[in-house]
């Protein structure tokens, strides 16, 4: 009898996981201070993606600013400056996805791709961090990373990661929605420029790319316990 | 290799000048020649001494051209080498060949400027 009761208990928690971390994910960044540090996560990767998309495409980074605030700046030279442009909200968003994907796959695995990303926060602020400000933030995102490394099971650190990815997805959902204050700067006044397709829609093809990552999880979470 | 253009300078100096410069065509060289063989006060502005004058004028305008461009390299010759230098500078041709050759360098040069401010920003 008491198998049997358990059994549905694990179950139910597995099936809504998802949805338990998307709440989750929602009400930190209803937080005042402990939400600040997953808005510098999304602009990380943010910038990041812009950096990336430069180097994929035959360009370089020159430099990758964090500011407190949330925002970012990522400098580059050469590359394809639509494909940059673009991967900033889509990058973002892509690597929310990720981090949750990866960290729900088995957690040998979640611990390589923590490793992974560690190197890639080294990386930068070797490479492409210049400024203090910058690099003080980078720092901080590093230590969360290698606190969640280092947790005393690997469990834990799933946990810690789906935790992150979706925070950073969620983020990601929101910041697009920054771009439409009339102003026409950023990402979105960018590709208005480079393709004549208005900024909204930009920002409209980011939102929907954002639901589509998170409906594609919830669906991903829910076929894993089937 | 000041040349004054005006009719009433002294043929003499004119002369000289051309000897400087260049050697004159056959027919201006011939209308000095009976410029000089006058003693100054009798020179009179006539239409050879014009043409020739306008002649000098124009070759030594180009040979201060050149020299301006050669003066580097006449700088290695001994001498009273005008019309020397004359002869070391180089050819129109080769003039911008060089021409060209530095402003291939000089596009290097532009690159490296636009590298270095040619940068994109992403917010």
């Amino acid at each position: 009898m008491p198998e049997l009761q358990i059994k549905p208990d694990r179950s139910f928690r597995q099936k809504y996981q998802f949805w338990f971390y998307l709440i989750a994910a929602f009400l930190i960044l209803q937080l005042p201070i402990i939400s600040v540090p997953f808005k510098w996560l999304e602009s990380y990767f943010h910038e990041i993606s812009h950096g990336l998309s430069a180097l994929v495409t035959g360009g370089s980074i020159v430099q990758i600013q964090l500011f407190p605030n949330g925002s970012g700046l990522c400098t580059t030279r050469g590359g394809l400056n639509f494909l940059i442009s673009f991967m900033g909200y889509a990058g973002a968003i892509f690597w929310g996805a990720l981090i949750y994907s990866i960290a729900s796959v088995h957690q040998r695995i979640a611990k390589i791709f923590s490793g992974l990303v560690i190197c890639l926060f080294i990386v930068s602020l070797l490479f492409w961090i210049r400024d203090i400000l910058s690099f003080v933030i980078v720092t901080i995102l590093l230590s969360i990373f290698i606190a969640q490394f280092k947790l005393p099971k690997s469990h834990y650190l799933q946990v810690a990661l789906k935790l992150t990815g979706i925070l950073v997805l969620v983020n990601s959902l929101y910041s697009p929605w920054y771009l439409i204050d009339g102003r026409s700067l950023g990402d979105g006044a960018a590709l208005a420029q480079l393709t004549m397709i208005p900024e909204f829609i930009w920002v409209f093809i980011w939102s929907i790319i954002g639901i589509s990552s998170l409906v594609l999880l919830a669906k991903k979470s829910s076929f894993a316990i089937k | 290799m000041q040349i004054n253009t005006s009719a009433s300078q002294n043929t003499p100096t004119i002369k000289h000048q051309i000897n400087d410069v260049k050697k004159p065509a056959p027919q201006s060289q011939a209308a000095l020649r009976i410029e000089s063989e006058k003693p100054p006060s009798q020179t009179r502005p006539q239409r050879f001494d014009i043409e020739a004058l306008s002649q000098i004028s124009q070759e030594s305008q180009i040979a201060e051209i050149g020299l301006s461009t050669s003066k580097q390299s006449s700088d290695n010759y001994s001498g009273n080498g005008t019309a020397k230098n004359r002869y070391d500078q180089p050819s129109q041709q080769n003039k911008s060949a060089v021409a060209a050759y530095q402003s291939v360098g000089n596009q290097s040069k532009k690159e490296g400027i636009q590298q270095v401010f040619g940068v994109d920003l992403f917010a």
